[in-house]
């Protein structure tokens, strides 16, 4: 009752801030491409004010941009693999810099990303809330670098990550998602083949969530874990199928967590229903839990030789 | 001012023999301070100062390196937890005559499966209201020497299993007293106290071993012990041999101390593998069960031969090896 009296005073006095501060202005569609009036997804993104909508056409953009706008949306037109931007880094981190909020990109690939540190990115996220959906990921250093003690989160839909990864002496590894210490980090539906020598998935977040994916070393990978969450936090791995490859570079374990120690409340591990394969020759640990919450390991199926679970917990 | 310097401090000071002219400070920390982290006041601590933790949850763990330190708690609820560092504890203790008090120590995990709510790496330790709940280990350490560990009314519980294996709450190594008082040892999974300390005195304690899988003994001393006063529960996992206490120093003395058997087994309230004569007055043992029992020792002390012997012929090959390749580098 006090809520519907309230709604007619409401409701002018919101449109009253919308005319003040300009918000009521209608998103604008950028186009990048041949034809269109940027002929550069960074000048169009540079363009862009919040909520507005980057779009790419088909091809190939030697390009890089740094993303400002809040609630911007970059999104490729058509087949994802036929618009790709490729090879160049801006301010030595990335192909694409979101420092703008709640920003969404989908729909495109991202390819190629080197810089001296060996961390360049597809994306590097700076600002909290970044959407990633549909988006291929090929032979960069990181896929996604995300998060930098921000109180947001990512997330990442049915997208492809392929080659990515890499370790050099001295200067750490870069991994296929690494995600700072967030709120959380949510993976659905998506791929991660071929990683090089870091991680699939690295993540620091509150709460790191992966569901439904495939995360799979194949014949040449060399990753080291599928999945780590260095510092704990809650973890939830649900229905993905995995493999260990036989080149892997580090053998004893796919998940592991607290492995660096745990500085994030870890209120509860639950692994269940996924199907994991080990393809190496040595023993591995499905699960390495190195936090003193209990990790529940529920009907998951192994096969290979593995030992389902290293530290406290429970299998069933 | 978080740094209060009383005049107080400053004469305890003088008297307990920290560097003359030394000022210990009080620095306070935790939330609504101007130290929100333990890590931001363990970097301002210098020898000699106290440091108060406020009362919360800290994801925090520390190396505490000053001489003469205190660090306190408002009480169980100011607790440090998770956090390990050194991959050895959530605190590691390194300077001497460092003291904690009223705060709880948990969940220390680390990958050596050796995790300790402390790592005593100093001399000299008091443990005070100190409550150790589900590490690995609750503390281990004491480095070789002539310190004295004193923990009193400090609780231990959960806890006690590194990896698969069964540890110890309290596990100190060849220091020069243990001293254990008025406190608790409930539902750590491993043996409760393992002491190589010269002397170990055990007053007016309670402790139990046996929970769930995994029981060690209450009490484990390769040198001198007293244990007055106190209470060993057993069960329902009866521990190795069945001894309550199993000791190899060539002086023991139980006294006034109640044995309480739920294993269903027989048991042992002391098992002497040491060379003396064990004195024990005053304690409560059920007629089902044996006070004193020297079972095994000859197969204890033959094992030990062997591994003395096993030692001397390896150091014997080593030196030969090392005087042969000198001959032959000549």
């Amino acid at each position: 009752m006090v809520s519907i009296s309230l709604m007619p005073r409401l409701i002018p006095m919101a449109a009253l801030g919308l005319v003040l501060t300009g918000q009521a202005s209608i998103a604008r569609t950028l186009e990048v491409g041949n034809g269109k009036e940027y002929k550069l997804p960074s000048d169009a993104i540079t363009a862009a004010k919040t909520g507005d909508v980057v779009q790419i056409q088909p091809g190939e953009y030697f390009d890089c941009a740094t993303v400002r706008a809040n609630r911007l949306v970059i999104e490729g037109v058509g087949d994802p693999s036929k618009v790709v931007i490729t090879d160049k880094a801006c301010g030595g981190k990335g192909l694409l810099i979101t420092t703008g909020n709640d920003i969404t990109v989908r729909n495109l690939t991202l390819t190629r990303a080197r810089v001296p540190d060996n961390n360049g990115a597809g994306i590097r996220g700076e600002a909290p809330n970044l959407t990633v959906d549909g988006v291929r990921f090929i032979n960069n250093q990181n896929g996604i670098l995300a998060g930098s003690e921000t109180p947001g989160t990512l997330t990442v839909r049915n997208s492809l990550f392929e080659r990515n990864g890499a370790c050099v002496n001295g200067s750490g590894c870069a991994h296929g998602i690494y995600a700072a210490a967030m709120m959380l980090l949510h993976v659905e539906g998506s791929t991660f083949i071929g990683t090089k020598s870091g991680h699939h998935i690295k993540s620091r977040a509150q709460r790191t969530e992966v569901i439904d994916c495939t995360i799979s070393d194949g014949p040449e990978g060399t990753s080291s874990y599928l999945i780590e969450a260095p510092n704990g936090g809650s973890v939830i791995i649900r229905g993905n199928k995995m493999e260990k490859g036989p080149e892997s570079e580090n053998r004893s374990a796919a998940i592991v967590i607290g492995a660096e120690g745990v500085t994030q409340p870890t209120r509860e591990i639950l692994v269940d229903n996924n199907v994991f394969r080990n393809d190496g020759s040595g023993q591995t640990m499905f699960v390495n839990n190195l936090t003193a919450t209990e990790a529940i390991l529920t009907g998951n199926k192994l096969s290979g030789p593995v030992k389902p679970l290293g530290g406290d917990g429970k299998v069933r | 001012m978080d740094l209060l310097k009383p005049a107080l401090l400053v004469f305890a000071g003088a008297l307990s023999g920290f560097p003359s002219g030394a000022l210990a400070a009080v620095i306070e920390a935790g939330q609504g301070t101007p130290n929100p982290t333990l890590g931001a006041a363990v970097r301002r601590a210098q020898d000699g100062d106290t440091i108060r933790l406020a009362a919360g949850t800290y994801y925090e763990c520390a190396v505490l390196t000053q001489q003469d330190l205190v660090l306190e708690g408002a009480g169980p609820e100011t607790r440090l937890t998770d956090a390990t560092c050194e991959g050895k504890a959530v605190l590691v203790g390194r300077g001497d005559r460092l003291t904690l008090r009223n705060l709880t120590l948990s969940r220390a995990r680390v990958p050596d499966h050796n995790g300790a709510g402390l790592r005593s790496e100093g001399r000299g330790l008091t443990l005070d209201r100190v409550h150790f709940e589900n590490n690995e280990v609750g503390v281990l350490g004491g480095p070789p020497g002539p310190g004295v560990i004193l923990v009193q009314d400090c609780v231990f519980e959960r806890g006690g299993v590194a990896g698969d294996q069964p540890t110890a709450a309290l596990a100190i190594g060849e220091i020069g007293q243990l001293r254990v008082e008025r406190s608790r040892f409930e539902g750590v999974k491993g043996a409760q106290i393992v002491s190589a300390a010269n002397e170990t005195i055990i007053t007016g304690s309670t402790i139990a071993t046996g929970v769930e899988d995994g029981a060690g003994a209450a009490v484990q001393a390769s040198g001198a012990l007293q244990l007055t006063e106190s209470t060993l529960a057993l069960g329902p996992n009866p521990p190795p041999r069945g001894a309550a206490i199993r000791v190899t120093g060539s002086t023991v003395a139980v006294r006034g101390t109640r044995l309480v058997n739920t294993t269903g087994q027989q048991a042992i309230l002391l098992l002497n593998w040491g060379s003396g004569t064990p004195e024990l007055s005053g304690n409560t043992v059920s007629p089902s069960d044996t006070a004193v029992s020297s079972a095994g020792r000859w197969r204890y002390e033959a094992g030990r031969f062997k591994r003395t012997l096993s030692e001397e012929a390896r150091h014997t090959a080593g030196a030969a090896k090392r005087a042969l390749k000198g001959i032959i580098g000549r």
